[in-house]
C-alpha cells in the first residue's frame, strides 16, 4: 500500500489507541507534550533544548501492540513448539513473541478468559530461535515450485514442473527419468477391497502362528495372491506395503492427514517416524513401563515418557538433559529453574560429560564417563537407597490399585510382585495363582461380544505367606513384602525389588563410581539429597541417557530410581503430558473424524523396520542371527528404514515419501544412507516434502515445496513437563510463499496437504472428496479436517458440553477478521471456515483460534500436592514380555528389568573396542541454544551469535595432543577412516573443524554442537532449469561430525542402535583427531 | 504441605508497575533495568529479540550477551553478562555529541535523535561500555541469490525482515538505504516505542531466565525498586562515575 | 620551483584525482559500506589524515610564534607562503572530516544545536576561526599584488580583479593598513592557534575510557606534533620556494629541537604506559610496537621519520639540502605518528569477551584501511597538492610583499 494511505491508517489506529490508553500518559512519557509539538512547526522544536527534541523524538507509528495486527500460533523452530504471538503489518511478519495464554511462555500464563485486546500488549518469552523465526519463513533459499530431478540422484540438477504433472507422474509412473520404467503409486497400492483384505489378513496371521499351512492358504486365496508381496510369506502383507511413508518431524492434524492417508487410504503399514533418532529408548521404556495387565496380558503401554514437574520440584537430577540449551525447552523450563534455584526453592544436579549451561547453574556437575556412566550412576544410587533404607516402602509395597488408593498414591508398581527364577538363576515369568494350584477365574471381556478371559492371579508375599492379587482391583488392597528370595511349592521366586537389588549389588559402590567415572561420595551425596525431599525430588532424563546402545536399560534404571521414592503423579515429581481430544471419538463430540475411514482396508504385515513383531513368530524366521535386527518392543526406528531398503529386507520397497526429515544429516553415520538413496534400484521412487533443498532432499526424484510453520496448520501437542491440559494450535498467520495449485477444484497453496489431497483425488482414495462427513460436508481442503478438530477441542471432553470454551464476543469476532484480512482466499475465507464447523460452534472455534489454542490454568493443574492430569496407573518395573521374547540376533531372551548393561555393543550384543585401535577420544554431541538441525542455518541473526561450531576438547587432552584453540582437525573413526562425507559424484566433505580448548568437558571426551557444517541447504550451488543458483558460505560454517559416528560392524549400513528401545546411538563412538 | 503456586508471572507484575508509572507524573519517573546474572541462562534470546524488535542490520547490536568460562576442571562454570546500554545518568556519550543529537531524556533514558545525528561517531569512542554501534548500511540478505519463481530469493527475503525498518522511537523510517538510521550511531533505547504503549522492553519480555527486570526506580511499590535493595547489586565500571541506570545482581 | 618538478607534481596530482575518483564515487554511492572501520574502531584512515593536516597547518603558527614571541625578524617575509599553506591544509582537513561523517549534510546542526560540552563543537569552532583568520591574512597579504596584476594585462586579470574585490588602485595608505591588519591577525592567530591545537588534543584527552589518550600530556603532545610536522613542512617549502639559506638553517634547528623534545615525550609516554601495567594500556602499546601495523611505527615513524632526520641534522647541520630532506621525511611520515596515536587506543575491547559474542567485522578491534579509504585519501591529497602548486604559480603567493612592518 502507498505511504499515504498508510499514513492515514496509522493515524486513525493511533486515535483508537490513544482513547484506549489515555493521551496524556503517552505524551507525558515522551518527556514533553506531543500536543505542543504537533502545533508548532518542527524547526521550532529543533531550536529548544533536549526537552523540545523529546517532542520531536517520539512518533506514533508503532502498531504491533494492536490485536488486529496479531495472530496467535505455535513456534516450530525447534520441537518445543512454544506458543507464539505473531505481529503482522501489511501482510508481513514483523515480530514474533510469546503467546501469553500459553503455559510455555509465562508461569503462570494469563487467564484463558482474558480478552485478547488485553493480551495484545502482553508478550511471553521465547528463545533466540523463536525470535529469529521470520528468517526461516523468509529464507531466500526456500523453494516455491515442484522440483523434479534433471540429472542423476544427488547430482543437484533440477527442473521446475507443474504440480499436476508431478502428481500424475507419481501416481501413474512410467519412464519418468529416462532410466526405465518406474512403478507409480496406483500400481503399488493395488489391494483396495475391504473383504479380500480382511480374509487375507486373518489367514496370513494364521499361517504365521502355524494355525494354517501355507498350501492351505495358497489354495484358498489362489486368485488374490497377486495382491501379496510374496505369497510364500503372506505375513509380509500386501504390495501396498511397498509404499513407505517416512517422516522426521510431524505433529497432530497434519500428522493425522499424512499418516492416515498412507496407512488407511493407501493401506500400507510402512509409516515410520524419527523417534529413535530423537529419544527413542526414552519413549519405548515408557511404553514398556506403562503396559497394564488387561484381560490376561500386559498391553496398552503408551509410547510416552515422564519428565520432572520443573516448577515445583525441590531437587532435580538432570541426566543427559540440558533444558537451558535444548530439551523441551528453554522458555518452558528455564524460568521455573532460574527462579527456583536463585530464589531458593530448588537445587539441581547435572550429569553430563560436558559442563552445559544447565550444569553451570547446578549444585553439582558430575562429568560422567559417556558410554557407561549414566547406567552406573543409576545402579549405584539404587544400591545406596536400598541398602540404606532410603526409599518409600509404603508406596513400593502396594501391589495393586486398591492398595495405592488406600495410601492416596496415584500409581502403584510391581516391586512386591513375585517372579519365578529359572535354574540358570534368570528371572522368568511372574508367579501365578495356577503355579500354587489356585483356581483360574473366568471373566467377561470389556467388549462382552468377545467372550471371556482367564484371570490367573499374581502373587506377593505377605507375613511370610503368598497372597494372590489382581493388579487392577480397586476393592481389595494387597500389600507385599519388598525383599523376597525364597521357594514356594518348590519354585524359586524373588520379588521384583529383590531382583533389582541383586542387580544393584552385582558391584560394590566403588565399582559403580569407577564405571561412572565420578567419585563415590558424589553418588552418595546425590542419593542422600534425592531422598530428602519426599515426593518433590525427581530424576529428569533425556538423550544423554537414551541414545546409547544400553539406552533402554539406563532409562529404566533411572525411572526405577524415581519409582523408589514413588514420585510419579505428585507435584514436584514425574509428570506426563495431557491434551484435549481432537479426534471426536468419544460420545457427545461434534465431529467423529474416524468416520472418514469407514471404507478403507485394514492393512497388515511385517514392516520394513520389522517392529512390533518377534522374528521367531514369522514365516521369515530361519536361523539366528537374523539378517537384520527385529524390534518387537518399539517403532519408528529411523536408522533402520533406509538401510533396510538397501538390504531389501524383509522385502524391497518401491516408493518412499519423506516428509520434513533429513536422515542423512540428522542420523548418526547418516552418510551410510547416501549410497542407498542415490540408487534407483534400491528406492525406485523417492518423493520429499521440504522447504529448502537440504542434505537429504537433494537425493529426491521430486521435491514438493512446503509451507513453513508460519504459513500452515498443525497441532503440536505438549511435553511431559507441561502439567496443565493443553491443545496448542499452529495456524496460517501470513500468506504462503509457495505457488497456488488447484485440487478438487479448490485453490490452495502448494504444501504437504495439497500433495496429499491431490494424490487422493487422482487415486480417488477413500476418505477424501465431497460429502465424506455426510451431505454437504466435504474433505477437499486442509481446513475441512483441521477446523473440525479445533471444534472438537473447543467443545471439550465432557459429553454434556459443559467443558466447552466460551463463545467469542462481537469485539473478538471483529478482531479475528481484522487480523486475517491480509490472508489470501487460498488459505482463509471467513464464510468457508464458518461453514465447516457450522454457525453454533463457530464463535467457540474463533475463541480458541484467537488464543492460539486451549490451555488449562496453571494452578488448576495441581490439587492436594498432586498433579491433576496425572499418570494414575501401574508403573511397570519388571517386563514379563521381554523375559519371554527371543532376541532376533542372539536367540536369547531379553533382560527384563533395570540393570547395568555395558556398551558400546553391535546389534548382536558384542562389545566394540575401538579404543584399543588407538581411537583415544569419545565423541559426543549436543544442541546449542541458538541452533536447530536444519532450519536455523538460514537464520542470519543467529549466525551472528554463533557463526560456527567447534570441536570442544578439554585442556588436558589438548595439551596431550598439542592442540590449540583455532587449530583445524579432522575427525576420523574406525568406520570412517577418511573422515569425510561422501556425497557421490566425487564430491566429498571432509569432517574438519576448529578446535576449542576448554575446561568444561571431561578429559577423553570431545563434543560438537548440532546445526552447523551444512553442505546443502543453501550452502552449495544447485542447478534449476539450467541456471546455477550459487550457495551462501555463511550457511555452511563449522562441522557436522555425524559421519564419524560408529557404523554397526555387523549391519554395515547403519549406526549402532539400542536393539531393545531402538535408539540410534550418538555418544558411543571412539574417534581420533588428525591435525590438518 | 502444598507449595504455594505462583499467582502471576514476574513479567505481568512488572507490566502493572509500568502502567502505574505511566499513569503518574512522568517527570518523577526514572526508568531502570536490573539484570540478575545468577538467573541468566546465556540463551541470547534478549540479543536476538532486540535485533528482531529493532530490525538491526549486520554489525549493529544493542544487547550482546558476553559468555565466559571460569574455573578449572572439574570445578567449572559458564558465566553470562548481558550488556544493554547502561543509560548512564552521567553519560560520557551525550557530552561528546557535538550537536545534542543524543541526550538523556526526562526519564533518564539516553536516546539518539536519528534525524539530528551527523554520524561523527564521537559518542562511540566515548562510551566506556561499547554500547553504541554505527549503522553502516549493511544487509543480512546481501549476497543471497534472486531467481524468482525458483526460490523465494533475496528481494522477498529482504522485504520479509530488512527493507522496512522497525518503528524505533515510534517513528516510520524510510526504506532501508534511503537515509537514517543508516549512517547514524545506534543503541539501546529501552524500547521507548513499547513503553509508550504500556509494554515492557523486548529483551525483558523474552528473557527466558527472567533475569532482566525493568521499571521505575523511583516507585517504591515496583519490583525493580525492591530488587535495588539487594546486597547482590553492582554496576559495571562503577569507578568511571558514569552512574549506569542498569544494575546487575551477582 | 623549476618547471620539471612542477610538471611532475601536476601530473601526479591529476593522476591522483583520477584514481581517487573511483573512491569518491563509491563513497557517494555506497556511503561507508566499503570502509574498514567499524563500531569498535569507529575512526580510521580519514581521521588519521585529518589529524595529519591539522598538524601541517601549524607551520604558519610556528613562524608567527617565532616572529612575535621570539622576535625573530627575518622570518616575517614568510607570511604569504605559510598562510596559503594553512588554507590548503585546512581545506583538505575539512574535506576529510566531512567525508568521514555519516550525515554530512546535517553539519548545519552545529549552528542549530551546538553542544558546548562537546570538544568536537569547540574544535569545529576553532577550525573555522583559524580558517577565517588565515583567509583574511592571505587576502590582505596578497591584495597589493592582486590589484597590481589585475591592472597589468596578463591572463585572467578579471579573476585577479575579482579576488582583489574589484579594487583598482593600491595606495601606500592601503599598504600600511593591510600590514597593520595582517599584524593584528598574526597576533590573534597566536591564542587561536594555541586553542586550536590544544582542543584538538583535549578532544581525545577528556575521554576517561581511553587510557592512553586520557592524559594531561595529550594536548601538549598535540601542540608539539603540530609544530613538528607543520614546522617541517614549512621549512621544506621555504627551502624549495624561497631558497633563503639562513632561514632554512634556522628553522631546521628549531624543527630539530622540537623533534628531540617530541621523541623524549614519546619515550616518557611508553615508559609510563608500560609501568602502569594496565592491560588496556599495555595491549594498546603492544599493538603499536608489535601489532600488524607495527612497521608504521618502527620504519615509517622511527627510522625514516626520526632517526634519519636526526642523523641528517647532526651530520650536516649547515647543508640546506640535508635539512630540506630531513624536514621532508619528518612531515611525510607524520601520518604514521597520527595513525599510531589514533588506532591503538581504539584497538582494545572495552569489555572482556565482547570479541566472541556477536560476530561481525565491524565489531572487531583490528583495523586495516580498505582500498576505498586509500583512494579517497589519494583524491583529497592530490586535490590539495594541485591547489597548492597552482596557487603558488598563479597567485602572488611567492612574489608578494612579505608583510614586514617597519620597526614594530
Ligand atoms: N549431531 C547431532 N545430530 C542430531 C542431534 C544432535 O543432538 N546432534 N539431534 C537429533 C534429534 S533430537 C532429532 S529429533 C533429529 C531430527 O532430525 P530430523 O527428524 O531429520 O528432522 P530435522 O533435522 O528437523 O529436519 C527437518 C527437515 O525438514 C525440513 N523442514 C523444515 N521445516 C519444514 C516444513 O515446515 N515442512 C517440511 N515439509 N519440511 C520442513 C528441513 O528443511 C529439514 O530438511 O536430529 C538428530 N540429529
Ligand atoms: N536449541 C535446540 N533445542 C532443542 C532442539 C534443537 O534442535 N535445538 N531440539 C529439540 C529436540 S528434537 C530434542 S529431542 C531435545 C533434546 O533435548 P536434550 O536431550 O536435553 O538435549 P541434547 O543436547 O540432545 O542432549 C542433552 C545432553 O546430553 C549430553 N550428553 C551427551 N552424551 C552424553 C552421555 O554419554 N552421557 C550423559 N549423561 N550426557 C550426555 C549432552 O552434552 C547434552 O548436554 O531438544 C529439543 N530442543
Ligand atoms: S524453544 Fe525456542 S525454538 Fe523451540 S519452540 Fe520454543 S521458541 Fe521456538
Ligand atoms: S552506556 Fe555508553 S551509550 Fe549508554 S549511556 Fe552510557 S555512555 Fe552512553
Ligand atoms: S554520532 Fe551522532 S549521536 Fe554520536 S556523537 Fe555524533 S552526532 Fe552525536
Ligand atoms: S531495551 Fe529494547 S532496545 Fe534496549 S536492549 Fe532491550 S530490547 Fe534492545
Ligand atoms: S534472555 Fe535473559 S536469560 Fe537469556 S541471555 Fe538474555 S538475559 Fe540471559
Ligand atoms: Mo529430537
Amino acid at each position: 500500500m502507498s505511504e499515504k494511505d498508510k499514513g492515514c491508517k496509522i493515524k486513525d489506529l493511533f486515535e483508537k489507541q490513544i482513547d484506549r490508553r489515555g493521551f496524556i500518559k503517552c505524551s507525558a512519557l515522551l518527556g514533553g507534550s506531543i500536543a505542543a509539538s504537533s502545533f508548532f512547526p518542527s524547526f521550532l522544536g529543533e531550536l529548544g533544548g533536549p526537552q523540545a527534541y523529546a517532542d520531536d523524538l517520539m512518533g506514533k507509528s508503532y502498531l504491533l501492540h494492536l490485536p488486529e495486527n496479531q495472530i496467535f500460533s505455535a513456534c516450530q523452530q525447534c520441537n518445543t513448539n512454544c506458543g507464539i504471538k505473531v505481529k503482522i503489518v501489511d501482510g508481513l511478519v514483523k515480530k514474533i513473541d510469546g503467546n501469553p495464554y500459553s503455559p510455555w511462555t509465562l508461569t503462570p500464563q494469563i487467564a484463558y478468559n482474558t480478552p485478547i485486546k488485553n493480551a495484545a500488549i502482553i508478550d511471553g518469552s521465547l528463545c533466540p530461535k523463536g525470535q529469529a523465526g521470520v528468517q526461516a519463513m523468509y529464507d531466500p533459499y526456500r523453494i516455491v515450485k515442484v522440483l523434479k530431478r534433471a540429472g542423476k540422484r544427488g547430482e543437484n540438477k533440477w527442473q521446475t514442473i507443474p504440480f499436476d504433472k508431478a502428481i500424475t507422474e507419481i501416481t501413474d509412473g512410467g519412464n519418468l527419468f529416462g532410466e526405465g520404467n518406474v512403478e507409480g503409486i496406483k500400481d503399488i497400492c493395488t489391494l483396495k477391497d475391504v473383504d479380500i483384505a480382511k480374509a487375507l489378513r486373518e489367514d496370513s496371521a494364521a499361517v504365521a502362528s502355524k494355525k494354517m499351512t501355507l498350501d492351505e492358504f495358497k489354495t484358498r486365496h489362489a486368485d488374490n495372491l497377486h495382491y501379496l508381496i510374496d505369497p510364500d510369506h503372506p505375513d509380509m502383507g500386501p504390495k501396498n506395503n511397498q509404499l513407505c511413508f517416512m517422516w522426521g518431524r510431524v505433529k497432530d492434524g497434519r500428522g493425522d492427514l499424512l499418516k492416515d492417508f498412507f496407512n488407511k487410504a493407501m493401506g500400507t503399514i510402512n509409516g515410520h517416524g524419527h523417534t529413535t533418532v530423537c529419544q527413542g529408548s526414552l519413549y519405548f521404556s515408557g511404553k514398556a513401563m506403562s503396559d497394564q495387565f488387561v484381560e490376561g496380558k500386559f498391553t496398552e503401554g503408551a509410547k510416552f515418557y515422564w519428565q520432572g514437574d520443573t516448577g515445583n520440584a525441590e531437587f532435580v537430577i538432570f541426566v543427559g538433559a540440558s533444558p537451558y540449551e535444548a530439551n523441551y525447552g528453554p522458555p518452558l523450563r528455564i524460568q521455573k529453574m532460574t527462579e527456583g534455584i536463585v530464589d531458593g526453592r530448588m537445587k539441581i544436579v547435572v550429569i553430563d560429560p560436558r559442563c552445559s549451561k544447565t550444569a553451570s547453574r547446578a549444585w553439582k556437575w558430575l562429568p560422567v564417563e559417556p558410554i557407561n556412566g549414566v547406567g552406573a550412576v543409576a545402579m549405584g544410587m539404587i544400591q545406596w537407597m536400598l541398602e540404606n533404607n532410603r526409599f518409600d516402602a509404603n508406596y513400593l509395597k502396594n501391589t495393586n490399585k486398591g492398595a495405592a488408593k488406600a495410601d492416596n498414591e496415584p500409581t502403584w508398581c510391581q516391586a512386591a510382585w513375585l517372579v519365578k527364577i529359572g535354574e540358570d538363576g534368570k528371572p522368568g515369568k511372574y508367579l501365578r495363582g495356577s503355579d500354587l494350584g489356585l483356581p483360574v477365574e473366568k471373566r467377561p471381556k470389556k467388549k462382552a461380544e468377545e467372550g471371556e478371559w482367564d484371570f490367573d492371579p499374581f502373587i506377593a508375599f505377605y507375613e511370610k505367606q503368598p497372597i494372590p492379587f489382581d493388579p487392577n482391583d480397586e476393592g481389595k488392597p494387597v500389600e507385599g513384602e519388598l525383599f523376597v528370595n525364597t521357594e514356594v511349592n518348590g519354585i524359586k521366586v524373588k520379588s521384583v525389588l529383590q531382583i533389582i537389588r541383586d542387580a544393584a549389588n552385582a558391584r560394590t559402590p566403588e565399582q559403580w563410581a569407577e564405571l561412572a567415572g565420578i567419585a563415590k561420595t558424589d553418588i552418595v551425596d546425590i542419593a542422600k539429597e534425592f531422598t530428602s525431599h519426599g515426593k518433590k525430588a525427581v530424576a529428569d532424563i533425556h538423550r544423554g541417557v537414551s541414545q546409547q546402545t544400553a539406552g533402554f536399560y539406563s532409562v529404566v534404571a533411572w525411572y526405577t530410581v524415581n519409582a523408589l521414592i514413588g514420585n510419579t503423579g505428585w507435584q514436584g515429581g514425574l509428570s506426563k503430558l495431557t491434551t484435549y481430544d481432537r479426534t471426536g471419538s468419544q460420545p457427545g463430540k461434534p465431529f467423529d473424524l474416524g468416520k472418514m475411514w469407514k471404507k478403507t482396508i485394514k492393512g497388515w504385515g511385517i514392516s520394513i523396520i520389522r517392529h512390533d513383531v518377534a522374528y521367531d513368530k514369522t514365516t521369515i524366521f530361519d536361523k539366528y542371527p537374523a539378517k537384520r535386527t527385529w524390534y518387537p518392543f518399539c517403532s519408528d526406528i529411523y536408522q533402520e528404514i533406509i538401510p533396510s531398503m538397501g538390504d531389501m529386507y524383509p522385502y524391497p520397497i518401491k516408493a518412499v515419501f519423506l516428509y520434513m526429515g533429513t536422515p542423512i544429516y540428522s542420523l548418526p553415520s547418516g552418510h551410510t544412507l547416501i549410497d542407498i538413496m542415490s540408487d534407483p534400484k534400491k528406492i525406485p521412487l523417492l518423493i520429499v516434502s521440504d522447504i529448502v533443498i537440504g542434505e537429504t532432499s537433494m537425493y529426491a526424484d521430486y521435491i514438493f515445496p512446503d509451507t513453513t510453520y508460519l504459513e500452515r496448520w498443525e497441532f503440536p501437542g505438549a511435553h511431559p513437563s507441561v502439567t496443565p491440559k493443553v491443545f496448542p494450535i499452529r495456524q496460517p498467520v501470513v500468506g504462503p510463499l509457495t505457488e497456488t495449485v488447484k485440487v478438487f477444484g479448490e485453490e490452495m497453496p502448494l504444501n504437504a496437504e495439497a500433495v496429499i489431497l491431490s494424490l487422493a483425488e487422482k487415486l480417488n482414495a477413500p476418505g477424501f472428496g465431497k460429502n465424506v462427513f455426510g451431505e454437504g460436508n466435504h474433505m477437499i481442503r486442509e481446513e475441512d479436517l483441521y477446523l473440525r478438530m479445533v471444534a472438537n477441542v473447543a467443545f471439550g471432553d465432557k459429553e454434556d458440553g459443559s467443558d466447552k470454551v466460551p463463545a467469542a464476543d462481537d469485539e473478538e469476532m471483529k478482531i479475528f477478521e481484522a487480523s486475517r484480512k491480509h490472508l489470501p482466499r487460498t488459505v482463509y475465507d471467513m464464510e468457508r471456515w464458518q461453514k465447516v464447523v457450522g454457525p453454533e460452534l463457530w464463535p467457540h472455534v474463533v475463541y480458541i483460534l484467537n488464543r492460539g489454542g486451549r490451555f488449562q490454568g496453571y494452578n488448576d493443574a495441581y490439587k492436594n500436592d498432586q498433579l491433576v492430569n496425572k499418570y494414575n496407573k501401574m508403573v511397570g518395573l519388571y517386563f514379563e514380555k521381554l523375559a519371554t521374547t527371543k532376541h532376533s540376533m542372539t536367540g536369547k531372551t531379553y533382560l527384563a528389568h533395570a540393570d547395568y548393561v555395558s556398551g558400546p555393543t553391535d546389534c548382536t550384543g558384542n562389545i566394540i573396542d575401538d579404543k584399543s585401535k588407538g581411537y583415544d577420544l569419545t565423541l559426543i554431541t549436543y544442541k546449542a541454544i541458538t541452533q536447530t538441525k536444519s532450519r536455523t542455518s538460514g537464520n542470519y541473526w543467529l549466525s551472528a551469535v554463533y557463526p560456527e561450531n567447534f570441536i570442544e576438547i578439554s585442556s588436558a587432552d589438548a595439551g596431550r595432543l598439542a592442540l590449540h584453540s583455532g587449530d583445524e582437525v579432522k575427525v576420523v573413526s574406525e568406520s570412517n577412516q577418511e573422515g569425510v562425507w561422501n556425497l557421490g559424484f566425487g564430491k566429498q566433505i571432509p569432517m574438519i573443524g576448529k578446535v576449542k580448548v576448554m575446561e568444561g568437558i571431561r578429559p577423553g571426551v570431545i563434543a560438537f554442537s548440532l546445526g552447523h557444517g551444512h553442505w546443502a541447504y543453501g550452502t552449495s550451488a544447485v542447478v534449476i532449469d539450467g541456471v546455477t543458483i550459487p550457495g551462501d558460505s555463511r550457511r555452511g560454517k563449522g562441522i557436522h561430525a555425524n559421519a564419524a559416528m560408529r557404523v554397526d560392524p555387523v549391519l554395515k549400513n547403519t549406526t549402532l542402535s539400542d536393539t531393545v528401545g531402538g535408539s540410534a546411538v550418538f555418544y558411543n563412538t571412539q574417534v581420533k583427531l588428525l591435525k590438518v | 504441605m502444598a507449595r504455594i503456586l505462583p499467582t502471576e508471572d514476574m513479567l505481568i507484575r512488572m507490566q502493572k508497575d509500568l502502567k502505574r508509572s505511566l499513569a503518574g507524573d512522568m517527570s518523577e519517573v526514572r526508568w531502570s533495568m536490573v539484570i540478575d546474572v545468577a538467573k541468566c541462562a546465556g540463551c541470547h534470546a534478549c540479543t536476538i529479540a532486540c535485533v528482531a524488535e529493532n530490525k538491526l542490520p549486520p554489525g549493529v547490536v544493542y544487547r550482546p550477551v558476553i559468555e565466559e568460562e571460569v574455573g578449572k576442571y572439574p570445578h567449572v562454570r559458564q558465566r553470562f553478562l548481558p550488556r544493554p546500554c547502561m543509560h548512564c545518568q552521567n553519560p560520557p556519550c551525550t557530552k561528546a555529541c557535538p550537536v545534542k543529537a543524543t541526550y538523556k531524556n526526562e526519564q533518564g533514558v539516553v536516546v539518539i535523535n536519528y534525524k539530528h545525528c551527523i554520524g561523527c561517531r564521537y559518542c562511540l569512542v566515548a562510551c566506556p561500555y561499547s554500547a553504541r554501534t554505527s549503522d553502516f548500511g549493511e544487509w543480512y540478505t546481501q549476497g543471497t541469490p534472486e531467481f524468482p519463481g525458483k526460490i523465494v530469493g533475496k528481494t522477498k527475503a529482504a522485504e520479509g525482515y530488512e527493507t522496512v525498518p522497525a518503528a524505533e522511537y515510534g517513528k516510520d523510517w524510510p526504506k532501508r538505504g534511503h537515509g537514517s538510521p543508516v549512517g547514524n550511531a545506534r543503541k539501546c533505547h529501552f524500547c521507548l516505542h513499547r513503553i509508550a504503549v504500556g509494554m515492557l522492553p523486548a529483551c525483558v519480555t523474552t528473557c527466558v531466565g527472567r533475569a532482566t527486570f525493568f521499571g521505575n526506580r523511583n516507585d517504591p511499590e515496583s519490583l525493580i525498586y525492591q530488587l535495588l535493595g539487594s546486597p547482590r547489586r553492582f554496576r559495571l565500571k562503577e569507578e568511571l562515575g558514569t552512574q549506569p541506570a542498569v544494575y546487575y545482581l551477582h | 620551483m623549476n618547471e620539471k618538478i612542477f610538471k611532475l607534481l601536476a601530473v601526479m596530482g591529476c593522476l591522483g584525482l583520477l584514481v581517487g575518483m573511483f573512491g569518491m564515487v563509491d563513497r557517494f554511492s555506497y556511503g561507508h559500506l566499503h570502509a574498514g572501520y567499524g563500531s569498535y574502531v569507529p575512526w580510521g584512515l580519514w581521521v588519521v589524515f585529518y589529524l595529519f593536516f591539522v598538524g601541517l597547518t601549524a607551520g604558519a603558527f610556528l613562524i608567527t610564534i617565532l616572529t612575535y614571541l621570539f622576535g625573530v625578524k627575518r622570518l616575517e617575509n614568510l607570511g604569504p607562503l605559510s598562510a596559503f599553506t594553512v588554507l590548503i591544509a585546512l581545506t583538505c582537513e575539512l574535506i576529510f572530516i566531512s567525508l568521514d561523517l555519516g550525515h554530512f549534510f546535517r553539519i548545519y546542526r552545529f549552528i542549530i544545536s551546538p553542544n558546548f560540552s562537546s570538544l568536537m563543537t569547540w574544535f569545529a569552532l576553532f577550525t573555522n576561526i583559524m580558517l577565517i583568520i588565515y583567509l583574511l591574512e592571505c587576502f590582505f597579504l596578497l591584495r597589493e599584488k592582486l590589484v597590481l596584476w589585475s591592472q597589468e594585462n596578463r591572463k585572467g586579470k578579471a579573476v585577479y580583479h575579482a579576488l582583489a574585490l574589484f579594487k583598482n588602485t593600491y595606495t601606500p595608505e592601503d599598504r600600511d593598513r593591510d600590514r597593520r591588519i595582517v599584524h593584528t591577525l598574526s597576533i590573534l592567530s597566536l591564542p587561536a592557534g594555541l586553542l586550536f591545537y590544544g582542543t584538538n588534543g583535549a578532544f581525545f584527552a577528556i575521554l576517561q575510557n581511553r587510557p592512553i589518550w586520557n592524559s594531561a600530556l595529550t594536548p601538549l603532545l598535540f601542540i608539539l606534533s603540530a609544530l613538528l610536522s607543520g614546522g617541517a613542512l614549512i621549512t621544506f617549502l621555504i627551502s624549495v620556494f624561497q631558497h633563503d639559506e639562513a632561514i632554512v638553517k634556522f628553522l631546521g634547528r628549531t624543527v630539530f629541537s622540537i623533534l628531540v623534545i617530541f621523541l623524549l615525550l614519546e619515550i616518557i609516554q611508553f615508559f609510563i604506559g608500560y609501568q602502569t601495567g594496565t592491560t588496556s594500556i599495555v595491549t594498546s602499546l603492544n599493538s603499536i610496537v608489535s601489532g600488524p601495523q607495527a612497521w608504521t611505527f618502527w620504519i615509517a615513524h622511527l627510522l625514516i621519520g626520526s632517526l634519519i632526520p636526526v642523523i641528517l641534522f647532526i651530520s650536516s647541520p649547515n647543508s640546506t639540502k640535508a635539512i630540506t630532506w630531513a624536514c621532508f621525511l619528518i612531515f611525510m611520515t607524520f601520518a604514521a605518528v597520527r595513525y599510531n596515536f589514533l588506532i591503538p587506543d581504539l584497538s582494545v575491547y572495552k569489555l572482556e569477551g565482547l570479541e566472541n559474542t556477536f560476530f561481525h567485522h565491524r565489531l572487531r578491534t583490528s583495523y586495516t584501511p580498505t582500498l576505498n579509504e586509500w583512494l579517497v585519501s589519494i583524491w583529497i591529497i592530490s586535490f590539495g597538492l594541485l591547489a597548492f602548486i597552482f596557487g603558488t604559480r598563479w597567485l602572488p603567493v611567492l612574489s608578494s610583499g612579505k608583510g614586514e612592518t617597519d620597526h614594530v
